[in-house]
């Protein structure tokens, strides 16, 4: 059964790969929306429930009854109250870039990376027991497995499964935790894997719990029955205990690396929050449901010697429950693996970031081309990181040799990393906060913490002895570690908890009130603590242009050629500049910096970027704007009235535009009116001479041909309508190609004058053209200009009521284009008219030529196509048209 | 229905909405307030409330806790989209 187990064990590991693989693929394919559900991102904040919560709960409930819901409740609370913090942490990290909780802190202070490497340290050595913890529980479990096994005498080398153990899970958060370096630092892979552990281990634990009340106890009255007559069967909770467990699984729930890291690292959408908000309790509700009955009835049935922090396994083997046991075994399995996974993964992040990175730019020369590859700079870094950290948790697991006093580690590491919740609540809601006070603070408190809780918790003579506990150092009683300043009776980790986080807050508290903040520090409070009201106005960069190349060499090596390269473009775009580097604006510099420090940290991309840069500058305004915060409200609401002029400005256009529309209506249906009684007129006549032509039958050839001229004459004028209306919706339409040819300007106007002259005999029209400039070639649509120029030349023929009609055709060039001005000594046109001619079916003066009036509209229309236009000249002496058309014309 | 009686009902919504957020700011204090309940229980491995009726206590207590949250979620999604449906309609004038 031994070996079965193993098999399920491995290739329960493969599907783990598979997922996290799989998961990763359809990400990069962008296929993936459903993998960032709000249900993901629930399950995946169940890393909080590790092998220590999956194994012990049942154990503690055992030992001190309904105590252990403390550890449970307090996240929940948390959770229920994600309005206040957690809601705020998201939209920080999210502004901010932020890419683990040192970061934040960093971020929050002025940029600084000494508080970033405190807490660094914190976590790496409130961590390091945790994945000892982890590994322990697998072998431990494994070895439980190992003495039901009848048929083979298994061997069970603890420390050689806990060291395969630590290798396999290295090597998964390696591969799927620094695939590549991505700038929000969003893992896919490793969250569907732990959402499907979450599933595992939930399932696993339920499937126990009903197997004990309903497979063993016979129901749920049995089951109340036996519990309340058990040695735990009454409420038999320190007052003091359940407060201070409560209060410090709900600090430690916000303040773990592992829990920052799905919480708000791995954020895609806030608004999953809000179903985490309740689903996420009630997880924990499900996970902590079973546990009293379980602990209860394996008293009952367990012998004396069984170790109740393995009932969940060893009630199913001891009742042959095999495949259960199994089943049990990889919820557990689940539990560990995920934990370490993304601790690693996080506790990693922040050492690459904050402790080889910051060291790495210091040793490498100091300007841009002096960084070498950062992007394997990092990566390789992180990947060293991961596996230094799985194994110091497998050093620890084996230096402490595995036994009770590493189940004792679990609240004292809480109790560590709690130690940050002083300075993120007082950084997140208090803009007095400063660096000199979060750093006091975390030093205060992390030093009481070592003191009290952790050295004393690796149990008699590893560091303290017991006389040295009892009496306190140098015979100096006040200072004994469990009973500090003489205050006795405490249970030790509520003595820790009250010390550590009292001094903690005390010294953040009066060290901030004391000191004075950096102006950065006050910028980035300003912003962080007022995260909801304003947009982000970081302080200003001031830089060079020539420092751009260097930026944008900077960039390739930490986000990769391609993705640089992208970035750069974009901002040369929206700069709308001409060359091919963006200028190096404070705006630009800003968001530039914001893209790093998804890569290696706020205060390692403010220091690489100030590197280059050389220092950033605060202008006054900024300074204003954290003195008084009046500014910023004014500006808010200088903001909000623009927009409010902005929205009337958009509706008054939109006012404008719909009067337009309604006047093309209108001259739609005039138009089509005139159309058809444009097409009427001919055909009124053509009807009535033909009707004649069919009735009468004694008509003289005389009349005869009248008749038919004038049928003949209609046709034309109906056809020839017909033409320049379906010209002009050619035109309109913009449904032209164009066929440009190069020719000469001078003989396309003479070519015009032939026409005109020779399709009108008896014509008396002089016309005399001259030229202003030696430039005569012209690149358009010969045969559209040609048109053009055909009817002004017919209209001034037609419609020059001089006695000696002349036409005077002036050429100028002017720039690009060339300017044709065509100008008789007729009478003109009169002021109102003027404004209409170029509109359809404007016919004015006499009626004689019987055109339909769509010449000069058609001009209109044609030189819009071919980049010119045609107007009116006023005040000459006769009638004065100028045409304006682009010597070249580029085809688009 | 005349413009005043538009905004008039406008104004309501917003209002309703901004008691909605009190509640779900103060939801996680009532719940410290309840799960601290048990403060005021004699702690005794004799006369101790039995467990069971603690536990029931207890689950109870979460799962209420859970139930409110949803609705209040639910009410929120709800109002929220009315906001942008408001929105949309002024944008569409």
């Amino acid at each position: 059964m031994f070996n079965v187990l193993i098999a399920v064990s491995l290739f329960y590991v493969f599907i783990l790969f598979v997922v996290a693989f799989g998961a990763e693929k359809l990400t990069n394919s962008g296929r993936a929306r459903w993998l960032r559900s709000p249900l993901v991102y629930t399950l995946s904040l169940s890393i909080y429930c590790t092998a220590w919560t999956f194994y012990g709960a049942v154990g503690y409930a055992a030992r001190s009854g309904l105590e252990y819901l403390t550890i449970y409740i307090g996240p929940s609370l948390i959770m229920l109250g994600w309005w206040w913090i957690l809601r705020k942490m998201i939209r920080v990290g999210r502004s901010q870039g932020v890419t683990s909780i040192a970061d934040l802190l960093s971020s929050r202070f002025g940029k600084s990376n000494s508080v970033a490497v405190l807490v660094t340290i914190m976590a790496v050595v409130g961590t390091t027991p945790y994945i000892a913890l982890q590994l322990q529980s697998v072998t431990l479990s494994l070895s439980v497995f190992a003495s039901y096994d009848s048929q083979t005498s298994v061997f069970l080398d603890n420390s050689r499964a806990a060291f395969w153990l630590a290798i396999g899970l290295a090597l998964f958060t390696i591969l799927f935790g620094t695939r590549s370096l991505n700038a929000n630092e969003r893992h896919h892979g490793v969250v569907m894997a732990i959402a499907l552990e979450a599933v595992v281990k939930l399932l696993a634990l339920i499937a126990v719990g009903i197997f004990v009340v309903w497979g063993i106890s016979g129901g749920i009255s049995n089951v109340i029955n036996e519990i309340d007559s058990s040695t735990i069967g009454h409420w038999d909770v320190d007052n003091s205990r359940w407060v201070a467990l409560t209060f410090l699984s709900a600090a430690a729930f916000i303040c773990l690396p592992r829990m920052f890291q799905v919480l708000v690292v791995e954020n895609e959408d806030e608004d999953h929050l809000r179903t985490a908000s309740w689903a996420f309790p009630i997880y924990l509700l499900l996970i902590s449901l079973f546990v009293v009955p379980i602990a209860v009835v394996g008293l009952n049935i367990m012998p004396e010697n069984s170790n109740p922090d393995f009932f969940v396994l060893s009630i199913p083997l001891a009742m042959g429950r095999d495949n259960l046991a199994i089943f049990s075994f990889l919820g557990g399995f689940s539990s560990a693996t995920s934990m370490v996974i993304v601790a690693s993964l996080a506790v990693a992040t922040m050492v690459s970031n904050h402790i080889v990175m910051p060291l790495f730019l210091r040793w490498s020369s100091g300007k841009a081309s002096g960084f070498g590859d950062v992007r394997f700079v990092v990566l390789t870094s992180r990947r060293i990181s991961i596996g230094v950290i799985l194994l110091l948790g497998y050093l620890y697991f084996e230096l402490s040799g595995g036994g009770a006093a590493l189940a004792a580690i679990g609240l004292v590491s809480f109790t560590g990393v709690a130690q940050i919740l002083p300075s993120l609540l007082g950084g997140l809601f208090w803009r007095g906060a400063t660096r000199s006070g979060a750093i006091a603070g975390l030093i205060s408190g992390f030093s009481v913490w070592i003191y009290v809780s952790f050295l004393p918790s690796l149990g008699d003579g590893i560091v303290f002895s017991s006389s040295f506990i009892k009496e306190g150092p140098f015979g100096l009683d006040w200072l004994r570690p469990q009973a500090l300043f003489g205050i006795e009776g405490l249970d030790p980790l509520v003595h820790a908890i009250f010390w550590s986080i009292s001094l903690n807050s005390f010294f953040f508290f009066f060290v901030s009130i004391l000191s004075f903040p950096r102006p950065i520090e006050r910028l980035q409070g300003a912003q962080i603590v007022n995260v909801f009201q304003y947009e982000p106005s970081p302080q200003a960069w001031t830089a060079q242009k020539a420092q751009a190349e260097d930026l944008m060499v900077m960039c390739q090596r930490i986000m990769g050629v391609q993705q640089a390269k992208n970035l750069f473009n974009e901002e040369v775009i929206r700069q709308g500049s001409s060359s091919d580097l963006p200028e190096p604006i404070p705006d630009f510099l800003n968001r530039l910096e914001k893209e790093l420090a998804g890569t290696v940290g706020t205060a390692t991309a403010h220091a690489m970027i100030s590197q280059i840069v050389g220092g950033s500058s605060i202008s006054v305004q900024d300074l204003m704007a954290v003195a008084d915060e009046t500014v910023q409200i004014r500006e808010y609401s200088q903001r909000l009235e623009q927009q409010s002029e902005q929205i009337s400005r958009t509706a008054r256009q939109l006012r404008i535009a719909n009067e337009q529309l309604t006047k093309l209506s209108v001259q739609k249906d005039v138009f089509l009116s005139q159309v058809s009684h444009e097409l009427r007129t001919p055909m009124t006549s053509i009807l009535a001479f033909s009707e004649i032509l069919k009735d009468e039958k004694k008509l003289s050839d005389q009349a005869l041909k009248k008749y038919s001229d004038i049928i003949h004459a209609e046709s034309h004028r109906l056809t020839r309508l017909l033409d320049d209306l379906l010209d002009l919706s050619v035109l309109e339409n913009g449904q032209v190609s164009l066929n440009i040819q190069s020719v000469n300007l001078k003989s396309m106007i003479d070519k015009a004058i032939s026409t005109v002259q020779a399709g009108n005999k008896d014509d008396k029209l002089i016309v005399k053209t001259e030229f202003s400039t030696r430039k005569r070639k012209i690149e358009t649509d010969v045969d559209r200009l040609g048109q053009v120029f055909l009817n002004l030349v017919t209209n001034a023929s037609k419609y020059c009521d001089a006695k000696k009609p002349t036409l005077k055709i002036l050429i100028g060039f002017d720039k690009e284009n060339y300017t044709v001005d065509f100008i008789d000594n007729g009478s003109g046109i009169s002021k109102t008219d003027q404004q209409q001619i170029f509109e359809k079916f404007s016919r004015f003066g006499s009626q004689k030529s019987g055109s339909a009036g769509l010449g000069l509209a058609i001009c209109r229309e044609i030189l819009k196509r071919l980049k010119g236009y045609i107007y009116y000249l006023p005040d000459k002496q006769g009638a004065a048209f100028r045409v304006v058309v682009p010597s070249r014309i580029y085809s688009e | 229905m005349s413009k005043f009686d538009d905004s008039l009902f406008l104004e309501r919504k917003s209002y309703r909405k901004r008691r909605l957020m009190d509640l779900i700011s103060m939801l996680p204090f009532f719940g410290t307030f309840l799960f601290f309940i048990p403060l005021i229980w004699v702690a005794n491995a004799e006369l101790g409330p039995r467990i069971s009726v603690a536990m029931i206590y207890l689950f109870s207590v979460w799962i209420f806790l859970s139930f409110c949250q949803i609705l209040l979620i639910n009410y929120l999604k709800k109002s929220d989209r009315y906001e942008v449906q408001k929105l949309n309609e002024l944008k569409g004038d």
